[in-house]
């Protein structure tokens, strides 16, 4: 007599409304789980507005605690292939989908989008690293980046 | 790829958009850094100040070292670390070296691998925590200063000179202020003699040599007032406990120095 999932609606930048299952967003952001169990969600009327996550960023984010809350039980390596999927994105989706993650607390999002972020950087010379993060003033004087060279030559 | 005339807007969005990852908060940043390898982010330093100065910290350092060894068990492996003597330039300069017990162990026909730091002055090894290695240079006997070595990144924090010469020292790690601090018990040439003093130095960017009056400097060992004796007993220091002290064995009695609340 299964009664009907219980659903909850966020609201993105664009005022973008979003019907998600409630237990779908509260088994991965503590933010939502905290304000369902402290009461502070009313069903009839509450909407969670998102005001720095916009609609795409927002659905992306949906379509993974979904995914994650439906096929926990998948094995390993279906998961990581359908992670790396979803990250293949450029590096402005990635920005966002880190903001939204740290917004409402997703942790495991945030894991896989930091671990992401560190392949970037692994392996890279160092111009490749400061083209990625946009790094035009690093701060160095010509003595001190001169001394960096000698040191590690093989990252130039 | 040519835009078309009426993406205008989009185009300047984007180009704003690609500073974004620069953006990324000092936590953020952090939470990325600490999953490469040390040895990676020892090249890393170099990529801009900010990031130096991130990886450098010693919250940064602690984080990323209980990191590691939860994810490889290898690195808390014991290491010995030693003083010796190197030559560079054909200068004589002291030499710290640190091998890997296991390394020996397991494969005694190769070689070791050894980090190595070499520096022209005389260096010696205060203690070690969290993976670092404190070290004092005395430097002519008259100043010291105390250095805080990573042997992993290669990364290194001096404190200032302090007048004197360490006749007592001891290092550790206080968990409550997140700190690592040195403390040693100095003794200069004044103008009346010898002068004793201890003093207590907090590894930090702003921090310097704190005075600590209320030691009973003679409990330690240490001659307060009788210049011609060099030779004496010197308590032995025998490492930091996780109770936040620092303990030594003088005339068979343990003292300790309680780091948190520096008494």
């Amino acid at each position: 007599m299964g009664s009907p999932v219980k659903k909850i609606m966020l609201c993105s930048s664009e005022k973008e409304i979003f019907s998600v299952e409630e237990q779908v967003m509260v088994q991965h952001s503590v933010i939502i789980n905290n304000m369902i169990e402290d009461g502070s969600y009313n069903h009839e009327e509450s909407k969670i507005p998102l005001d720095c996550v916009d609609s795409k960023t927002l659905k992306k984010v949906i379509d993974y605690c979904t995914h994650h809350t439906h096929h926990h039980n998948d094995n390993q390596e279906d998961l990581e292939a359908w992670d790396a999927q979803f990250l293949n994105v450029d590096s402005n989706g990635l920005y966002d989908l880190l903001m939204a993650a740290n917004y409402l607390e997703i942790r495991n999002l945030l894991d896989l989008i930091y671990g992401t972020i560190k392949n970037m950087i692994k392996g890279k010379k160092i111009d490749e690293i400061r083209r990625i993060f946009n790094i035009k003033d690093h701060g160095f004087t010509p003595e001190e980046e001169e001394q960096n060279r000698k040191e590690y030559p093989h990252f130039y | 790829l040519a835009m078309p005339p009426t993406d205008h807007n989009d185009a300047e969005r984007e180009a704003a958009r690609t500073r974004q990852l620069a953006d990324l908060s000092e936590e953020m940043m952090m939470e990325i850094l600490l999953r490469l390898p040390a040895r990676t982010l020892a090249s890393l330093r170099s990529v801009c100040t900010s990031w130096r100065n991130l990886i450098s910290s010693p919250p940064f350092t602690c984080n990323h070292f209980r990191r590691s060894c939860l994810l490889d068990p290898t690195l808390s492996a014991p290491r010995i670390a030693y003083c010796t003597w190197a030559y560079r330039n054909d200068v004589r300069c002291g030499s710290i070296g640190l091998v890997s017990v296991h390394s020996i162990l397991d494969n005694p026909s190769e070689p070791t691998q050894v980090d190595c730091f070499t520096e022209h002055f005389y260096y010696k090894m205060v203690g070690s925590c969290n993976g670092l290695l404190c070290l004092v240079d005395e430097h002519a006997f008259k100043y010291m200063h105390a250095i805080l070595w990573n042997p992993c990144t290669g990364f290194t924090f001096e404190s200032p000179e302090i007048s004197g010469k360490a006749r007592f020292r001891g290092f550790g790690y206080d968990y409550l202020s997140d700190s690592y601090k040195i403390y040693a018990a100095l003794k200069k040439q004044g103008p009346s003699g010898f002068e004793s003093s201890t003093r207590i130095y907090t590894f930090g960017p702003t921090s310097s040599w704190r005075k600590i009056d209320d030691i009973p400097v003679a409990l330690l060992g240490v001659p307060s007032d009788n210049p011609s004796c060099d030779v004496y007993r010197e308590g032995e220091f025998f490492g930091s406990s996780r109770l936040c002290t620092i303990n030594w064995i003088v005339n068979h009695v343990v003292l300790y120095f309680d780091l948190a609340k520096e008494t």
